[in-house]
């Protein structure tokens, strides 16, 4: 049953919230690494990207085969928002010549991440800015609730 | 015609006899008492969950500032709105004590 309290907004902007942390933290992680070459895993650092799911969708993952009419019945507005997975941007590297270089290849390159840091910066302001709109949206919420109160002053 | 004055007035007299029965008037399963006490209990671990988000917050446990303003602000809104409530009652209360006897 979809029960509505002046909190499922704020609960939603607040998963809002916390995607949007996770991405300006994946961000930071990928423009910190802009030239990193090793990793545990061996090679160059890959780009991270963090794919959001609606909270809907992973309930109706783990009951793939509902009914359609259930399904729509089991969408609840104002859900919210889940991190899915961080995934690693499969790109080619980038390759530089650089022959001194430890980590170059037999031909004098050496491949660096496939982080492009204007593309960073771009996903950086996208990241604040969502986040500051799911802020806006709160204090909205907050303010609804407040006029709410104000009735019959 | 003759018109009896006293019969037209009559008593003041509840019109059924559960009108002042206030352990009777239920919403649901509980009574107007229980109710009260469970939204109170609710808006109380709003501000329990929030003292604990302050605390975490000053150890340093904390991951998410904006959690713990949420918490603050949903403690916030739920003491407000129950103070709505109980600015009615007391209102309520005191027009109750101002009637001319």
């Amino acid at each position: 049953m979809y029960t509505n309290s002046i909190f499922t907004s704020i609960d939603a902007s607040a998963s809002g919230l916390t995607a949007q942390r996770l991405r300006m933290d994946l961000i930071a992680g990928n423009i910190a690494n802009v030239d990193t070459t090793r990793t545990p895993e061996g090679g160059p650092f890959k780009r991270q990207l963090a794919v959001f799911a609606s909270k809907t969708d992973l309930t109706m993952r783990k009951f793939p085969f509902m009914p359609m009419k259930i399904k729509t019945e089991m969408q609840h507005p104002g859900d919210g928002v889940k991190v899915l997975e961080v995934m690693k941007d499969p790109s080619a590297p980038r390759l530089r010549y650089e022959p001194g270089h430890p980590d170059a290849n037999n031909e004098g390159y050496v491949a660096y991440p496939n982080v492009d840091v204007v593309k960073e910066m771009v996903d950086m302001i996208s990241a604040s800015r969502a986040y500051e709109a799911n802020i806006t949206s709160i204090n909205s919420a907050k303010n609804m609730a407040l006029k709410a109160m104000s009735i019959g002053k | 015609m003759d018109i009896d004055f006293t019969q037209s007035v009559g008593p003041i007299r509840p019109s059924s006899p559960h009108v002042f029965e206030t352990d009777k008037v239920q919403i649901g399963d509980q009574n107007f008492g229980e109710m009260l006490k469970s939204a109170i209990e609710k808006v109380n671990n709003l501000q329990v969950e929030s003292n604990n988000q302050m605390y975490k917050m000053a150890l340093g446990e904390v991951q998410d500032i904006h959690e713990v303003m949420i918490a603050m602000e949903k403690a916030s809104i739920s003491m407000q709105l129950t103070m709505e409530i109980r600015n009615k009652v007391i209102e309520g209360f005191n027009s109750l004590m101002k009637t001319a006897m």
